[in-house]
């Protein structure tokens, strides 16, 4: 047996067990050859006191074990003052500093260094049941998407299309950091080009451009034109929920302005409450219908 | 020794003794507390049993008093008091921990500002002392002093206090448990607010119902999720990292509101800034960038900055008895720290209204601040313009411009923390030396002979001139004489050779300085000197981002004329030329921030020269210092379009170079930078 040969067999066996890696550069090299995932762990050691519980489960032998085989785990340590030699380790972990807002956070990057998901904070983490079952359910949630991936090989158009559709779905990262999933969705566009599947106009759905276009046609009073618009958006079945809402919301947004359609300012509010009530979006559509259509105080009534 | 020992040893009787008191620990604790009994007497006379009994307990303690006396200005020093006193009540075993007690004396003196509610210090004291006790604050706090403290516990908004609901307690708690973030890194944070100008129910920031719909949730989250402009984003990064435990304020600045984190002890980080004119919300001392810099400096050396307010304490109570004695005391005050703008500020009021100078003490007295101030320009003129009109009624005319010209040799070679209202400063003194416009132009040519060789100074003083004595025909031939005097030009007296001589060194000096202001206030100046040339090339959607910005060339040549450069950023077009260079560059800060949709680059010669630019390489960055390439070409016929859409989501500079080792010359018509304004 060769040298190099031996290297392989050994890297093989390592990823087998998983392993704890020195930095993100190293893992992400050795994950394409082992094809395996990269949990990244990151905390601050010397600042962090709410991430020393979490550092010490992240540190505990068994964790990597009990997160299972085939995983490299990476820990960025993101201190206050590093010494020279952490300053030059943390070069070699920019690739793997994810977009996180509260630290401590845990991060799963897939064997080609794509981001699969993040839970950042300590109150997220403790939402998800701690930081094993955090990462857990972020290496569930990459096989998940795989399993669908690799069954949209095998299949055509639509269908091709669906599955693509719901590996991006299991993730809940929209296209990615930098768009990191836009080749997905170029498959999805070559397979389904029609859009049957509804995922192309999932993935390129955007709030901002539909309150814009509500507001632009006000100005020039070619309501008609967004209406069109937003009853396309309305029968495609793959939005999500909070899209459905804000597809209301920018309907909201074109009514209130056209004098015409006042009346059905109210109905689709109600409609976006009515889609999920317990949500945030849910909860701002009822709020808005209180703000709006309450009946107001007469003086002297008196407070409740 | 006790407190009446200490009180008695206090007595200020002459010049050995102003030392003597204020150089001691026990000596400046007896003049704290006489300070102290000066100013709230009768409040304290006022209160009840109790809370006599806990001033009286304060006093004895030196720790305790220096933090509520040493720790900056308190603007109501009775209320101050009230609130500590309801404090040690309402914990009193909290209070016997030190952290604790400058957390206390911190809160103390930001609730006794106006408007800041007593009722509900005590809240915004328990969460830090909550906070810090659950390990949840940064571990820095812990080594905070009281001054410092009060760059946290003051958060809120616009430097006042916000209630629950708004940017209260409840967001610092939602803050402190979902932003938690090493400390260079909140610079960053108030991007995690998406900037939206209207929310998803199309509601614009600027009517009462972008936030209404959703007052289910604490503002701080809203903020995140609803998003917001300018306002709502620095106010969710500098909160977040104050909820933290980490000093942090927000400022105005014209149209924009940026914050800034005090990364490091002496190190005050902007963060979403766009402009040098800054507004502080919350401050020790005044309201600029200098004065924030500066009073970091004073407290930083926190045993001169106590020597030094002992002394005024003394002066203040000797004005009235022995103003001879009190003299000896300010100036003591100024030696012990000469960068104290406070001292400084009420020393030179207590001479004009007080000692009334003769002449000759008033050119000594404009020197001494001049020289003792000279890092801090800013800071020098604004104690300097106190003095300015009673000095200049003072001093014989022969005199007057002399006096002035103290200010300027002695800021000339200094370009202070940051750039500030120049022109401003070159305006009140034009106004107080007043005269005719002879005596006004003589004002002018000895500020510029002085200032032609400041690196921040010159550009501003040019584009100050040009738009004080170009207008009137009659002023401006002696303007265009001035510079030809000061420029040496052999064409002085021609209105567009002088125009051109001294707007050229002048540009180049507000490229160098990253002055905007003065770079567009010239480049308009030199509009007729222009034959504005716009090449025809397809826009990008959005706003013309680089309109208004300002550019800067890696060197200049002969070819270069830098009256063009400011039509590189406009539709009109424009030109610079570098000289011949290994990787010549130019980069643009647009004149607002923003989601860029697409660049266009035009060359100012496809022909012969074209090759010249090539391989052309275009980059982009939110700070000026990390950068991202975007687009490279060899393909020497431009215009080159670059579409960005989606992938230059927070620009502010772009940068244009030649990508190889040859030495040649470089040169651009234009970069028009296309998009969503952020700001």
């Amino acid at each position: 047996m060769n040298r190099n040969a031996l290297i392989a067999l050994l890297l093989l066996a390592n990823s087998a067990f998983g392993q704890r890696v020195a930095d993100f550069t190293t893992a992400a090299a050795q994950a394409k050859t082992s094809k395996s995932d990269i949990v990244v762990f990151v905390h601050g050691s010397d600042w962090n006191r709410p991430g020393e519980v979490v550092a010490k489960i992240w540190n505990d032998p068994r964790f990597l074990s009990t997160v299972g085989s085939g995983v490299l785990l990476v820990d960025l340590d993101r201190k206050e003052n590093p010494t020279d030699a952490e300053k030059a380790a943390l070069k070699n972990n920019e690739a793997g500093n994810p977009p996180v807002r509260s630290l401590p956070a845990v991060a799963l990057y897939d064997s080609e260094g794509r981001l699969v998901g993040t839970v950042s904070g300590t109150e997220e983490l403790a939402a998800a049941g701690g930081l094993l079952a955090a990462t857990k359910k972020l290496l569930a949630t990459r096989r998940e998407r795989d399993e669908l991936w690799k069954s949209a090989d095998g299949a055509s158009a639509i269908l091709k299309a669906g599955k693509l559709g719901q590996g991006l779905d299991r993730m809940n990262l929209g296209l990615g950091p930098k768009g990191i999933y836009k080749p997905i969705l170029e498959q999805i566009r070559k397979a389904d080009p029609d859009d049957k599947s509804g995922y192309i106009g999932k993935y390129t759905f955007s709030n901002e451009a539909l309150v814009d276009l509500a507001l632009k046609v006000a100005e020039s009073k070619n309501y008609a034109e967004a209406e069109t618009e937003f009853a396309k958006w309305d029968r495609n079945p793959r939005l999500s929920t909070t899209q459905r809402q804000e597809l209301q919301a920018a309907k909201f947004a074109l009514y209130q302005r056209w004098p015409e359609k006042k009346n059905e300012v109210r109905p689709v509010l109600e409609k976006m409450r009515d889609i999920d009530p317990k949500s945030e979006l849910g909860q701002a559509a009822a709020n808005y219908i209180e703000l709006l259509f309450a009946p107001k105080k007469k003086k002297g009534d008196s407070a409740a | 020794m006790s407190l009446l020992g200490a009180l008695e040893g206090v007595e200020v009787t002459n010049e050995a003794s102003i030392q003597s008191t204020a150089s001691t620990p026990e000596g400046r604790h007896a003049l704290a507390v006489a300070e102290l009994k000066r100013v709230a007497d009768d409040a304290i006379d006022k209160l009840s049993r109790t809370d006599r009994r806990f001033v009286e307990d304060l006093f004895e303690s030196k720790e305790r008093v220096a933090d509520f006396m040493l720790s900056g200005p308190c603007d109501d020093p009775s209320k101050g008091l009230r609130i500590l006193a309801s404090l040690w009540k309402a914990d009193p075993q909290g209070l016997t921990n030190r952290h604790e007690q400058t957390t206390a004396a911190a809160v103390a003196l930001t609730f006794a500002m106006k408007d800041w509610p007593e009722d509900k210090a005590f809240d915004r004291y328990a969460y830090f002392r909550d906070s810090r006790k659950a390990n949840q604050l940064h571990p820095s706090f812990d080594a905070l002093e009281t001054w410092e403290k009060r760059f946290v516990v003051s958060a809120g908004g616009n430097g006042g206090f916000s209630d629950v609901g708004g940017w209260g307690n409840d967001s610092l708690v939602w803050l402190r448990d979902n932003v938690k973030l090493p400390v260079s890194d909140y610079t960053g944070a108030c991007w995690q607010a998406p900037y939206k100008l209207n929310n998803l129910f199309g509601d614009s920031i600027h009517g009462a119902n972008y936030y209404a719909p959703f007052t289910h949730e604490i503002h701080a989250k809203r903020v995140r999720e609803v998003g917001g402009v300018c306002g709502s984003l620095s106010h969710y990064g500098a909160n977040a990292a104050r909820a933290n435990g980490i000093p942090a304020i927000t400022m105005g600045e014209p149209g924009h509101c940026a914050y800034a984190v005090r990364v490091s002890k002496g190190n005050w980080q902007p963060a979403y800034t766009l402009s040098w004119q800054r507004g502080l919300h919350t401050s020790l001392w005044g309201r600029t960038w200098t004065q924030l810099v500066i009073q970091e400096a004073a407290f930083g050396h926190k045993a001169a900055y106590d020597v030094c307010q002992a002394h005024l304490w003394q002066a203040r109570s000797l004005k009235e008895k022995n103003p001879d004695l009190a003299e000896a005391a300010y100036a003591a005050a100024l030696e012990a720290q000469p960068i104290n703008v406070p001292a400084w500020i009420e020393s030179v009021e207590f001479l004009r209204d007080v000692r009334k100078p003769k002449p000759e003490a008033w050119s000594v007295i404009g020197r001494s601040i001049a020289t003792k101030l000279s890092g801090y320009p800013e800071s020098a003129w604004d104690v300097f313009s106190r003095i300015l009109t009673p000095a200049l009624a003072a001093l014989a005319d022969d005199a007057k411009l002399e006096f002035l010209m103290t200010y300027h040799s002695a800021i000339s070679k200094e370009d202070g923390p940051v750039m500030w209202q120049f022109d401003d400063a070159l305006e009140a003194q034009s106004k107080a030396l007043g005269g005719d416009d002879a005596t006004q132009l003589a004002f002018f040519e000895k500020v510029l002979a002085i200032q032609s060789a400041s690196k921040s100074w010159f550009a501003p003083t040019i584009a100050w001139g040009q738009k004080k004595f170009s207008t009137a025909p009659a002023s401006s031939n002696a303007y265009f004489a001035v510079l030809g005097r000061v420029f040496s030009s052999a064409n002085a007296g021609s209105n567009e050779a002088g125009l051109r001589a001294a707007l050229g060194p002048a540009i180049l000096a507000a490229e160098q300085a990253g002055n905007v202001e003065a770079f567009q206030s010239l480049g308009k100046a030199g509009s007729s000197l222009r034959k504005p040339t716009p090449d025809k090339a397809e826009p990008f959607p959005g706003d013309l981002l680089s309109s208004g910005g300002l550019m800067k060339a890696s060197s200049t040549s002969q070819w270069d004329h830098p009256e063009n450069h400011w039509g590189l950023l406009e539709e009109e077009g424009g030109s610079f030329h570098t000289d011949s260079e290994v990787r010549p560059n130019v980069v643009v800060r647009l004149g607002k921030l923003g989601d860029v949709s697409g660049i266009v680059v035009l060359g100012s010669d496809y022909g012969q020269n074209g090759a010249r630019q090539m391989p052309l390489k275009i980059s982009i960055s939110e700070n000026g210092t990390t950068w991202t390439e975007v687009f490279r070409t060899t393909e020497q016929k431009g215009p080159w379009r670059i579409p960005l859409a989606g992938k230059a989501t927070r620009v502010q500079f772009v940068k244009a170079e030649r990508d190889d080792e040859r030495k040649e010359f470089f040169h651009l018509a234009g970069i028009r930078v296309y998009g969503r304004r952020l700001q």
